[in-house]
């Protein structure tokens, strides 16, 4: 793989999240990366504690002002994460912007971060400025709670769900979403084909990740979806990993391009970029996991929200055991799991009637 | 190779110098890089124009306290390069005391960023803080003009030269010193062992690459030395790709271990720059061929009348030179084997002539 991507997203010193995630992996792909950060930090933000700051709107303008008068702002693809306000937000849209309409071709993954588990963790005014990016982009990695922030539509039942893409799609022009690490409610599972589903005995031990990709102005999208076993846990970074590995491995040239370079029958770029992002980073996270687990037992201490609030080094140390194994996974990272991918199947009813 | 590298660098969006030139290469080799960036940057100051700033000491010492209070301040070996100003520099000096304290056994290597050809690029006053840094290093990778600097000794001769390496080494307590890129004055060349000096013929297209180390107290360093031929043109970052693979192949158990670990007459400082010196320069000249292709106005010829009037002539080469460090992931990973550039003892260069 070659080009250049533009990553917009945090620095942390210590561990992998953000752009400290993203770039190691582009890098082993062969991408040259360029990497402006939104924030300096000492770490994530999982262990309470950090030091450093943020990128203030203005220097994020004479960050890129400069790149353009020396005319490094041509990236073949462009990477945007965590931005932590409305306006460094602004700067980074108007930016965006610029670069679509100087590269239609441009292909640009917008992660938008903005919180998880049902609640914000970034100021509510950004919420506007991601909506006037959606056009923008061309592949969005929203995690479930993002999608209905975006949307403002809540996921309960195929039918909101249903609402929620259409609306992503339609309304907002994205041409391609990737939702992964989606927990596998009753409703969810129901009405997944079988081939998808897990055995009932272990759904709750699943994650569901979902790709739609728009194919034309009038045929509904074309989903996919695929299961991953759950590791128990929370690890930092993984979604940006994901999206790192995404954009790595989208090609849109693969429908257009020769016919020996074919996207099989029934799949998708998308279906095919997001079943190499989620098998790699799968297999990270089990690395990361296995390595967490031999780790000394003052090092991995479960969470317990009463033992963790009177001495806050417990979650320290469970969350600095849990840094992704990334320069671990080199060889992950660059390697073709053949057979041995965990491959995203189409989800040929999701529009039809039930 | 594996372990922990806490980098203390400038961090630069596009291209590759600073911490942007020492990651990557020491994550392929295995090691966890923690980035402290001094300063974020869009581009090195080649460019001419540049956008972004400078971390403060406050901010610096707010992201070691931090890190301090998460036990996360636990590296195997520390690398540190450009550094702004001298407030922040006596901010990373106290750091580093306190790791040196906390871990006798770590490896730090202190490239003492300051200036190159005869000209300072920081203020004067980093001068007394790397001075005092110098005692806490492992290693230390200065250029030509950061010896001179930091020793006030004028590097005119032999006898100079070796005044100042054994200032750093005695005065100074620093135990190994790696200088690449050495211009092969006339005075330099005649002395090298035959064996090292290229033909006279071809003196001026080569530079000179040089490592001392401490053996023992009462001995002399052992020096040895090697060249490489040298490409036209200025290319960036070239020193901290160096000094970042120094690192990564720096062994110091090899002087103690089995015999035949340890080929004889090669020290652990000699071993881990061969590695460096044969990839660094492996590097560049898959950058060089690579900007050589590039359409001809990406790759016009210094000329400072010509570049005065059309400044875009310099950013435009500036950018033709990154390192094509991220096409060199199979360089930085290999093994040369045979084709090492090994670094040759320079056993008369104690002796007297």
């Amino acid at each position: 793989m070659e080009g250049r991507v533009l990553s917009i997203q945090s620095h942390v010193a210590f561990g992998y999240v953000g752009g400290k995630a993203a770039a190691f992996p582009l890098q082993c792909l062969g991408y040259d990366v360029d990497l402006v950060n939104t924030v300096n930090f000492s770490n994530h933000a999982g262990y309470g504690r950090s030091g450093g700051s943020k990128t203030s709107a203005a220097e994020l303008e004479s960050i890129f002002q400069a790149m353009e008068f020396n005319e490094l702002l041509r990236p073949t693809r462009v990477l945007t994460g965590y931005i932590p306000d409305a306006e460094a937000l602004s700067a980074v849209a108007r930016l965006v912007e610029k670069l679509r309409k100087q590269n239609p071709e441009l292909i640009y993954l917008l992660d938008p971060v903005m919180g998880d588990a049902g609640r914000l963790y970034v100021s509510a005014d950004v919420i506007p400025v991601y909506r006037s990016l959606l056009p923008l982009s061309t592949i969005i990695t929203p995690n479930w709670f993002e999608v209905e922030t975006l949307t403002g539509i809540s996921l309960t039942d195929l039918h909101s769900l249903r609402l929620a893409l259409t609306k992503l799609h339609k309304d907002f022009g994205v041409p391609n979403v990737a939702i992964s690490s989606i927990p596998l409610t009753q409703w969810l599972s129901e009405t997944l084909p079988n081939a998808i589903r897990p055995p009932t005995v272990s759904e709750s031990e699943h994650l569901l990740c979902i790709t739609s990709s728009v194919s034309n102005e009038n045929s509904p999208s074309d989903v996919h979806a695929q299961c991953v076993p759950l590791l128990p846990g929370y690890f930092s970074g993984v979604g940006d990993l994901f999206s790192s590995l995404v954009l790595a491995h989208y090609n849109s040239s693969l429908e257009s391009s020769l016919p020996d370079v074919e996207v099989p029958p029934f799949r998708t770029s998308l279906s095919e970029a997001v079943s190499q992002a989620l098998t790699k980073t799968h297999a990270v996270l089990c690395k990361t996991f296995e390595y967490s687990e031999r780790l000394p037992e003052e090092e991995r201490l479960v969470t317990d929200d009463e033992k963790d609030a009177v001495e806050p080094i417990r979650k320290v140390r469970r969350m600095r055991g849990r840094e992704l194994r990334l320069v671990q996974s080199i060889d992950i990272i660059r390697s073709d799991f053949g057979d041995a991918t965990r491959r995203l199947e189409r989800w040929s009813g999701f529009w039809e009637n039930l």
